[in-house]
C-alpha cells in the first residue's frame, strides 16, 4: 500500500470543449462517465483506433459489428465536410457519435423531432450505403443482409442473397410503385429511405438512456 | 532433546491466566446477558466509536485526492446505462408492426431489423461488464476494510497504520473471540434442544425449548455482532400464520429468530446443519424436508398448510426469492407460500453496509469463506420491519397477492422492486446465449423464406 497511481482517469487539459458539444444536451455528469469510458476504449490515448473497439468482449458476437465500428469513423456521422473515413477519431467526435443515440426531450417542437428523426434515420442511410454515393445499392443491400445472417453457418450465400433481393423489390414497389420490364431500379435514395420507415417512430427507440444514480435509504 | 527456558513456564501461565480471564469476561458480558435478553449497550458504543472513525478515514482520503487534483473513483452498480429488457424477437416484431401495416406473421427481412443489432452494438460499446466490476453497494465512506475500498493509492502513512490496526483487532481479537461464541452457541443450541426433547408434551416443554432456541439465537447474534434495530414490534408474526422476508444471506435466519418464535422450513442437511436440524426438531415442531421431497410441491404445500392449521404451532418463518440477493432490490417472489391461504406478515430486513456487507453470492464464495468474511467484519448492523399482516383477497390470485407483498415489503426497506427472477444472478448470460441471438434471427428470416417457396 504506497502511493502508486494505477492508472486513475484524468480530465483532459485540453482547449475548452467546442461550443457543438453544448448542442448534445448531455449533462456533464453524463459527460464525464462517457469521458471514462473513451479513456478505457483508447488505453489512456488521445484517440481511438478501430483495433480499439476490440477489447469489447461483448461486441464480438454482434452480427453487424464491423459496420456499427465503421460507423464511428464515417466522416459523414463526424459531421465534417469531406468523404470518406478517418483513422482515428477524439473525445469529441466521440461524443458526436454518441449524440445519435440520446433521447428526445420533452421540450421539442415540431420541426426539432423532425429534424432529430432524420439525423437518426441518416446514421442508419449510412450503414448501408457504404460506399458513400448517396444510394443503397442491391449489392449493398445484400451486404447488409449476409452480414446480418452471418450468426447462422447453415445458411447457404444462395439463400440469404435471394432473401436480399426479395426485400429489395419491396423497397423497389414502395419507392418507385410498378417498374416497367427495362427500368432499372438504381438504389434506395435518402428519400426512398425516409419513406420506408414512416410510421416507425424510431426517435423514440434508438436511444441508449443513462441510469440515475440514487442514494440509497438508510437504515436508522 | 529440548531446553526448557524458565522463560517459557512463564509464558505458559501468562497465557493460561489470560484466557481464564477472556472467557470469564466473555461469560458476564456477553453469555449471561443474551440469556436474559438484556443488553448492556456495548455494542451501540462500539458503533458510533466505528463511525465517527470512519468519517475520518474518509475524509484524509478526499482530502489525499484533492492534493494530487484526482477524481475519486466511484464503482457504479448497475452500469452506466438502462439496457432494454426486451428479447430480439419482441422488438423486431414491435418495429415491424408499428411501421407498414404488414401482417405479423410475415417475417422476411426488413429494412428496419437493422436497428436492434445496432443498438445493442452502441448499449455495448457505452457500458459492458468492465463498467460492472463491483458487485456490493456503492459505498459513501470507507469502512477501513480493504475489500472495499476501491481508492487504495490515497491513503497516508496515518490512515494505513490505522487500517493495520483495524486489521489486527479483527483478526486476532475480534475473530477468535466471536468463533469461541458461535461454538457456544451452537452447542447449547444442540444440547438444550436435546434434554428438552426427553420431557412430555406440554405447556412447560414449549416454554422451555422457545426460549433455548431464543438464548441461543441471542448467542449467535452477538457471534456475529449484529445491531439490530427493530420498528413495529407490535406486528410480529403470531401461531398460525406465515412470515416471509427478503433475503440477502443466511444470517437473515439468525436476526429474525432471534426476536421472536419461528418454526423452520428447510431441507436436511448432512454435517453440522443436519446435527443442529435434528436437535430442533426434537424440541419444537419444524418443517424438514427430505431432498427428494423437495420436489414434490403438493407434498410441500401440504405439509405447510397442516403446520398451518394447527393454531399450537409456531408461525413459519420463509424466505420465497430462493436466492440471495445484494439487498438493493427484491427479486421476484415465489408463489408456493402464498397459495396456502394463512395469513402472511411481511418483513423487510434491510443491512447497513458501512460496517459489513452482508451480502452472499453464492456463485463466488462458499458458505465457510462467507462466514469468516462476516466474523471479520467490524459489525454487521441492519434494521428490520414488522409490516402489518396481509390475507389473500377473493379477486386476487397467488401472484398478485406475492406481487403485494413484495412491494410492501419492498417499500418499506427502500429497496428496488424488480421484475427478474433471481435465478438470473447464477447463470452470466453465457456466450452461447448470446450467439443464440445471431442464430434465432436467421432461423426467424430463413425458416419463413423456406416456407414460402416451398409454398
Amino acid at each position: 500500500v504506497g502511493r502508486a497511481q494505477v492508472g486513475v482517469p484524468r480530465v483532459p487539459r485540453g482547449p475548452a470543449p467546442v461550443t457543438s458539444l453544448l448542442s448534445l444536451a448531455v449533462t456533464s455528469e453524463q459527460i464525464e462517465h462517457l469521458h471514462r469510458r473513451f479513456k478505457q476504449l483508447s488505453q489512456d490515448q488521445l484517440t481511438i483506433r478501430k483495433e480499439n473497439f476490440d477489447s469489447i468482449p461483448d461486441l464480438e458476437f454482434n452480427p453487424i459489428r464491423g459496420k456499427i465500428v465503421h460507423a464511428f469513423f464515417d466522416k459523414r456521422n463526424l459531421r465534417q465536410e469531406s468523404e470518406g473515413l478517418a483513422d482515428e477519431i477524439n473525445f469529441e467526435d466521440f461524443l458526436t457519435i454518441m449524440s445519435y443515440f440520446r433521447p428526445i426531450e420533452m421540450n421539442m417542437d415540431e420541426e426539432q423531432l423532425d429534424r432529430f428523426r432524420k439525423e437518426k434515420l441518416k446514421f442508419l442511410f449510412h450503414m448501408y450505403d457504404s460506399d458513400h454515393d448517396g444510394k443503397i445499392t442491391l449489392q449493398e443491400y445484400r451486404n447488409v443482409v449476409e452480414e446480418l445472417l452471418s450468426g447462422n453457418p447453415h445458411l447457404e450465400k444462395e439463400s440469404a442473397r435471394s432473401i436480399a433481393d426479395g426485400a429489395m423489390m419491396e423497397a423497389a414497389s414502395i419507392c418507385v410503385g410498378q417498374m416497367g420490364p427495362d427500368q432499372v431500379y438504381e438504389g434506395i435514395t435518402f428519400e426512398d429511405f425516409l419513406k420506408m420507415w414512416q410510421g416507425i417512430d424510431i426517435e423514440t427507440k434508438m436511444h441508449v438512456r443513462f441510469l440515475n444514480v440514487d442514494t440509497i435509504a438508510h437504515c436508522y | 532433546m529440548f531446553l526448557l527456558l524458565p522463560f517459557d513456564s512463564l509464558v505458559v501461565n501468562l497465557l493460561g491466566i489470560s484466557i481464564t480471564v477472556l472467557f470469564t469476561l466473555l461469560l458476564v458480558f456477553i453469555i449471561v446477558p443474551a440469556i436474559f435478553g438484556v443488553s448492556f449497550g456495548i455494542r451501540k458504543v462500539y458503533m458510533k466509536t466505528l463511525l465517527k472513525i470512519f468519517q475520518w478515514a474518509t475524509l484524509r482520503i478526499e482530502r489525499g485526492a484533492k492534493e494530487k487534483n484526482h477524481p475519486l473513483y466511484k464503482p457504479y452498480v448497475n452500469g452506466i446505462i438502462a439496457k432494454e429488457p426486451m428479447s430480439l424477437e419482441e422488438e423486431i416484431k414491435e418495429i415491424r408492426r408499428s411501421g407498414s401495416g404488414k401482417a405479423l406473421d410475415t417475417p422476411e427481412f426488413e429494412l428496419s431489423d437493422i436497428f436492434y443489432f445496432c443498438r445493442k452494438g452502441i448499449e455495448t460499446i457505452m457500458d459492458d461488464e468492465v463498467t460492472k466490476r463491483f458487485s456490493a453497494e456503492e459505498l459513501e465512506s470507507w469502512n477501513l476494510l480493504s475489500r472495499t475500498n476501491y481508492n487504495f493509492q490515497y491513503i497516508s502513512l496515518r490512515l494505513t497504520v490505522l487500517w493495520g490496526l483495524g486489521v489486527v483487532i479483527r483478526y486476532c481479537f475480534l475473530l477468535p473471540l466471536r468463533i469461541a461464541l458461535a461454538f457456544t452457541g451452537i452447542s447449547l443450541l444442540v444440547t438444550g434442544t436435546t434434554v428438552v426433547g426427553y420431557l412430555p408434551n406440554g405447556r412447560c416443554k414449549d416454554f422451555l425449548s422457545k426460549h433455548v432456541h431464543l438464548m441461543c439465537y441471542r448467542i449467535c447474534v452477538r457471534a456475529l455482532t449484529a445491531i439490530i434495530t427493530y420498528h413495529d414490534r407490535e406486528n410480529r408474526p403470531q401461531n398460525g400464520g406465515i412470515c416471509v422476508a427478503n433475503h440477502t444471506s443466511p444470517i437473515d435466519v439468525i436476526i429474525l429468530a432471534s426476536d421472536g418464535y419461528y418454526a423452520m422450513v428447510g431441507q436436511i442437511h448432512g454435517g453440522l446443519m443436519g446435527v443442529i436440524q435434528r436437535a430442533m426438531v426434537k424440541a419444537c415442531p419444524h418443517v424438514w424436508f427430505e431432498r427428494s421431497e423437495v420436489k414434490d410441491r403438493h407434498l410441500v404445500a401440504r405439509r405447510l398448510t397442516e403446520h398451518v392449521q394447527d393454531k399450537s404451532k409456531l408461525p413459519i418463518l420463509i424466505f420465497p426469492e430462493g436466492t440471495c440477493i445484494n439487498n438493493t432490490s427484491v427479486m421476484m417472489f415465489k408463489k408456493g407460500s402464498f397459495e396456502i391461504g394463512a395469513t402472511v406478515y411481511p418483513v423487510a430486513i434491510k443491512y447497513d453496509p458501512q460496517f459489513g456487507d452482508a451480502f452472499w453470492n453464492s456463485s463466488k464464495y462458499g458458505m465457510v469463506t462467507y462466514l469468516l468474511r462476516m466474523m471479520t467484519s467490524w459489525a454487521i448492523v441492519c434494521s428490520v420491519w414488522y409490516l402489518p399482516p396481509m390475507t389473500r383477497q377473493p379477486e386476487e390470485d397467488a401472484v398478485q397477492f406475492a406481487n403485494r407483498v413484495k412491494s410492501a415489503i419492498a417499500r418499506q426497506g427502500g429497496l428496488v422492486d424488480l421484475l427478474w427472477d433471481g435465478g438470473l444472478k447464477r447463470e452470466k448470460v453465457k456466450d452461447a446465449f448470446k450467439e443464440e441471438q445471431q442464430k434465432l434471427y436467421s432461423k426467424m428470416i430463413v425458416g419463413s423464406h423456406e416456407d414460402r417457396s416451398r409454398s
